[in-house]
């Protein structure tokens, strides 16, 4: 799995167009990684469109640190998440963690009625949750990544991402049993 | 602590990921294939102006770019460098040896310009080669010249008696004398034959005669030189002044001769003899100088000490080994200056104390024909040591010719070496 990754990155340094593969392979998990924090469709490509642009500038400045490629990927998506959290609250003087409500609360807006109708008991409880909870349990239990993948897009060490993952969860169980 | 995936989480991990599998999110390929498009567009886009970016194609050579500028300057400093009139040349002699006057010795100094005779290689022993000297080139005057000119040099050309070292001690009637010894003394022969040249320079004797030198405390001024020169006899009476230098060693009496009258006078009447000569003549030709250099060492030589003397002299013992007699000639300074003198449009540089007319001489008289015929740029003149001038000729294609001049106690200037 890494090798191939690793071969396919170094085809896209070598040669742009070979970027198509790595776009091929990994524009489904952007997309829903996406989706799942920005609910606006067009917003959605917006970001998911600046992700994949701006990974194909850099790519040729990735260096390989043993981390799968879309580790790499998912932090060029959260980072232009932000970003767009940061230029909707313009004029509003917020920190990270308001974003992140301000985030859930964009969700919660623009998410359409058969979604909200599906919504289950989980989604409000980890809505009730602060940004940085939230972005751990999404990322650990949605898009299955590891902790140490966890670290690398939130820049935090891989340790603190395990002990954060383990308050999140008894902190999701307390609110489920309330 | 209990472990995420263990059973103290189990239930709401399985709920996590219960909701995730009824997550609906569609995945609307028509924007996955436009944006691929716009990807493929952009990296054509992007690739196409790399190929044609000069830009780009210099990239690799950005660091050389630094390198320019300093090489730009270094060429300026060279450049710079090559029109400053000081430049290196090789086979050049520097003396190594007395730096002082008390030790300078009045040896024949050879340097390896080019002579056969082994005998003078024994002399050689105080000169060290090394390729590289200061040449002086056209323009720049005497002082300067004399700054580049070797630091060992004596300051002055004048040596009084004192100087005079153990090389020249007198050898007792009879005893050989070894090679290097025969060198160091020098020979002297008198003749009315003046039309003699000295080896192969086209120097004649007569314009080699007489260089007379001065002491350091007492220069003379220049009509000394015309005043003791018109008066023949004021040399031999010169013992009323400080220096005496008396012509004992005169007539016949045979050079190798311990003769007791040398005690406390110089010979005043010297030869010029070619290395040649010095070889041939010096085994047996001796000349008794330890007395009177003993005699007269608390006296500084008289400047413009001149005798006319014609007298055909032959060492009786150099007759059979030597059948070429060596002559010499002795002129005054007032002879010499009716010699036709030469003007030469020649730069002369001078390294030490020499006179108006030293300089005088060398300049009309011995350098006109050392030069006479060769393409030379410019002449320097320097001592040596005490005993030694040395005239180096610089030729215009580079080369050097460099001539020993010995001056003996009475002034008298003898090429040593060529």
């Amino acid at each position: 799995m890494l090798e191939q990754d690793q071969k396919l990155v170094q085809d896209a340094q070598q040669d742009p167009a070979n970027f198509a593969a790595l776009y091929d392979k990994y524009f489904d998990q952007i997309y829903r990684y996406v989706y799942r924090r920005v609910s606006d469709k067009e917003t959605v490509h917006d970001l998911v469109s600046q992700t994949f642009f701006d990974a194909l500038s850099h790519i040729k400045s990735f260096e390989w640190r043993g981390y799968p490629f879309s580790s790499w990927l998912y932090k060029i998506a959260h980072n232009n998440v932000l970003k767009w959290y940061r230029e909707q609250s313009k004029g509003h003087n917020v920190g990270l963690d308001e974003i992140g409500e301000l985030a859930d609360l964009s969700v919660d807006q623009v998410r359409d009625a058969s979604r909200k109708e599906k919504q289950l008991e989980v989604q409000k409880v980890i809505d009730q949750l602060d940004h940085e909870e939230r972005e751990i349990i999404r990322l650990k239990f949605f898009e299955e990544v590891s902790n140490i993948e966890i670290a690398e897009i939130m820049g935090l060490s891989a340790n603190h991402i395990g002990v954060k993952v383990y308050r999140t969860l008894k902190k999701v169980k307390q609110l489920l049993k309330s | 602590m209990a472990r995420p995936a263990g059973r103290y989480f189990a239930s709401v991990i399985t709920k996590i990921r219960d909701a995730k599998k009824k997550e609906l999110i569609v995945i609307d390929d028509g924007f996955k294939m436009q944006l691929r498009q716009q990807l493929m567009v952009k990296i054509a886009a992007t690739s196409q102006p790399q190929k044609t970016s000069w830009l780009e194609k210099l990239a690799p050579f950005k660091a050389y770019l630094g390198v320019v500028p300093a090489l730009a300057f270094v060429i300026i400093a060279v450049v710079g460098i090559s029109k400053l009139p000081l430049q290196f040349k090789s086979d050049v002699v520097v003396p190594v040896g007395p730096s002082s006057q008390q030790n300078a010795s009045p040896k024949a100094v050879v340097q390896d310009q080019g002579s056969p005779s082994q005998d003078n290689a024994a002399n050689s022993s105080s000169i060290i080669t090394f390729p590289g000297r200061f040449v002086i080139p056209q323009g720049k005057n005497s002082d300067a010249a004399a700054n580049l000119v070797g630091e060992n040099q004596p300051s002055s050309l004048a040596m009084t008696v004192s100087d005079a070292p153990a090389d020249t001690s007198v050898q007792k009637s009879g005893v050989p004398q070894d090679s290097s010894q025969k060198q160091q003394t020098p020979l002297q022969v008198q003749s009315s034959d003046s039309s003699d040249s000295i080896g192969n320079l086209n120097v004649p004797q007569q314009i080699l005669q007489y260089f007379t030198y001065q002491p350091v405390t007492q220069p003379a001024p220049v009509s000394q030189y015309s005043e003791t020169a018109q008066d023949g006899a004021s040399a031999d009476a010169g013992s009323s002044a400080s220096v005496t230098l008396a012509p004992s060693v005169e007539g016949s009496a045979p050079l190798n001769s311990a003769d007791p009258s040398v005690t406390g006078s110089m010979p005043s009447v010297t030869a010029l003899k070619t290395p040649a000569d010095v070889s041939k003549e010096s085994s047996t030709a001796l000349m008794n100088t330890e007395n009177s250099a003993g005699a007269a060492a608390d006296q500084p030589l008289k400047a413009a000490t001149v005798v006319q003397k014609s007298e055909v002299y032959t060492p009786q013992r150099t007759a059979k080994t030597a059948p070429k007699t060596v002559t010499s000639a002795t002129y005054s300074l007032n002879e010499m200056a009716q010699l036709p003198p030469k003007q030469v449009d020649l730069d002369v540089y001078y390294n030490g104390s020499f006179s108006g007319d030293e300089r005088t001489v060398l300049e009309q008289s011995i350098v006109p024909h050392l030069v006479e015929g060769k393409d030379v740029d410019y002449v320097s003149v320097y001592q040596k040591d005490a005993a030694t001038v040395v005239i180096e000729l610089q030729y215009a294609d580079g080369k050097t010719a460099v001539y020993d001049y010995k001056v003996d106690q009475t002034g008298t200037l003898q090429l040593v070496q060529q």
